[in-house]
């Protein structure tokens, strides 16, 4: 076990730290919502890409990728990297949400919706629909959080405090300048995030005797982990049910396409693409690495306890397994905090769309403070509801692929169109998940609430006109200008 | 400024590479119990990299 005052001092280091950055960028805000929610569309791209690898890769990756791994294997590199594949999604959507953003100052991807539209109905569904669906998100980062420090501990560090030091850090460095405090912090977590998990894994293997001991003792004892299915996990409709939503994270997901309006360029934007490239790519092979080496270091566990059992296992020094604990608590951290404030964000413009700017800075803040309430609150409580949504979030938030696409390439798409897709799609996913019972394991629930979404977009959307103030993103003149498709 | 071309080739290879994340581990390795699967899901991340690279190449500031 790690001894709690080593962690608490680490977490002491790390918060000052990241303190001492976010007060660096308050003195950069200029008081208006544009420049607290976007940072005056100024970020470079190293600084972006970082911020939304660290938003994107969350807890999940190094607890829930890796226990995915230790209990089904090698399935779970397969779901993650098509997730990864999603982001070719950018390719075509980024130069139009930045394009679009910068013509009419959209500063949430609802508000751009309804926008589009013609309908604030619109904008307001897609905010209530990511509330929903991203708050109990937030628990699972929160619970992350508890459990991991609990399990490095044994205990000594309780559940109710690991998480309101994850509250703590997560409001803090939201309330302080926003965006750019959000960002900065970010950027700082993803190379302690990368570092921390790459030292680890080095020593991992070493213990395991180094790389082709560390092959081979994989391929004698697990075996049948190494291909697919795998032990019974990763069948092909658990690879499909869980890989479809998430596919699709780079636009359903308001908390990274809100990303692509704060970049100053198209050089910076191509910058940001790769950089979150290289560090996916690299961190999801780190995890899965995790979970194989876990196997052999930690047998016989259940699997959301593989990450504690490999840090307390021995193998790894304590100074490295602190330097993880600080990697994991900084990828829930600033998940957390960039989905905090980006629901900040839709509430401030979505919901409260006519009020002053520090009013909506204001609002913001607040529901910023309630987001991470909720999600503290929850973790501790374990509430299983809160557990259902979460497991839900990525297949709830597909619901607005079709108006988004529509958005760019379908003229004929309408605000009612738009309406019950959003909304329709979120209320089937709720009762299947809820009220029948149906597992996100299982490939009917996405494949029916992406059908029945896209499905009700284009029906409704035939059968309605197009608003009058509904706007035209007639972008192309502007993106045969930057060079994009 | 002209319009770039080659982007319903590229869309197409990313269909085409997605469903081949899916149906090869699937289909030609199922069941295999060797590194055959984690190598060629190594390789399908770097050619995720290759296609986004290849897709942002032309990006340019006006």
């Amino acid at each position: 076990m790690l001894a709690p005052t080593t962690i608490w001092t680490a977490i002491a280091v790390f918060a000052g730290l990241g303190l001492l950055l976010a007060w660096r960028a308050a003195r950069a805000n200029t008081g208006t919502a544009e420049d607290y929610y976007l940072g005056g569309r100024a970020f470079g791209g190293v600084v972006a890409g970082l911020s939304y690898a660290a938003t994107t890769y969350s807890a999940f990756m190094l607890v829930v990728l890796t226990g995915l791994t230790y209990r089904g294997g090698i399935g779970a590199l397969g779901f993650e990297l098509i997730y990864f594949a999603g982001l070719g999604l950018l390719v075509i959507f980024a130069p139009r949400f930045w394009l679009a953003a910068r013509r009419w100052g959209f500063i949430s991807p609802a508000e751009m919706l309804g926008a589009r539209y013609g309908s604030p109905w619109v904008a307001r569904l897609a905010a209530l629909v990511a509330l929903v669906f991203l708050m109990p998100y937030c628990t699972t980062q929160m619970a992350g959080i508890g459990l991991l420090l609990s399990g490095v501990t044994g205990g000594e560090i309780t559940l109710v405090q690991a998480v309101a030091t994850g509250a703590l850090l997560a409001a803090v460095w939201t309330l302080v300048a926003g965006i750019r405090s959000v960002a900065w912090t970010d950027a700082v977590q993803a190379v302690v995030m990368l570092g921390s998990a790459l030292l680890a894994i080095l020593f991992a293997v070493a213990a395991l005797g180094g790389w082709g001991a560390f092959a081979g003792g994989v391929a004698e004892a697990q075996g049948e982990r190494l291909g697919v299915p795998g032990p019974g996990l990763w069948s092909l409709g658990t690879f499909v049910a869980l890989s479809l939503p998430w596919f699709f994270f780079a636009i359903s997901n308001p908390q990274v396409s809100q990303r692509l309006f704060i970049l100053k360029d198209m050089a910076a934007m191509r910058r940001m693409i790769l950089w979150v490239l290289g560090f996916g790519l690299a961190f999801t092979l780190i995890a899965v690495t995790w979970g194989f080496a876990a196997l052999q270091l930690a047998p016989g566990l259940e699997n959301s306890a593989a990450t504690p059992a490999l840090l307390t296992s021995g193998a790894i020094p304590a100074w490295v397994a602190v330097l993880l604990v600080l990697g994991i608590l900084a990828a829930a951290v600033s998940t957390l905090d960039s989905i905090a404030l980006t629901l900040g964000a839709m509430v401030a413009r979505d919901l409260m769309r006519r009020a002053q700017p520090g009013a909506q800075i204001l609002a913001g803040r607040v529901v910023v403070i309630l987001v991470v309430l909720f999600a503290s609150l929850f973790a501790v409580q374990k509430a299983q509801i809160v557990d259902q949504l979460a497991a839900l979030s990525a297949a709830g938030l597909m619901v607005t692929v079709p108006a988004t696409i529509g958005a760019f390439f379908w003229r004929r798409g309408t605000a009612a169109g738009a309406l019950a897709s959003i909304g329709g799609g979120a209320a089937l996913a709720v009762w299947m998940a809820m009220i029948r019972g149906v597992s996100v394991f299982n490939p009917v629930l996405a494949l029916s609430v992406g059908g029945a979404s896209l499905g009700l977009f284009v029906l409704v959307s035939v059968l309605t006109r197009p608003r009058a103030q509904a706007l035209d993103f007639d972008l192309r003149a502007d993106l045969d200008r930057v060079g994009a498709w | 400024m002209a319009k770039r071309g080659g982007f319903g080739l590229w869309l197409g290879a990313l269909a085409l590479l997605v469903l081949a994340g899916v149906a090869v581990p699937y289909g030609v390795l199922a069941g295999g119990q060797g590194w055959a699967v984690a190598g060629f899901w190594g390789a399908f991340g770097l050619a995720v990299i290759v296609l986004i690279a290849l897709g942002i190449r032309g990006w340019r500031d006006a």
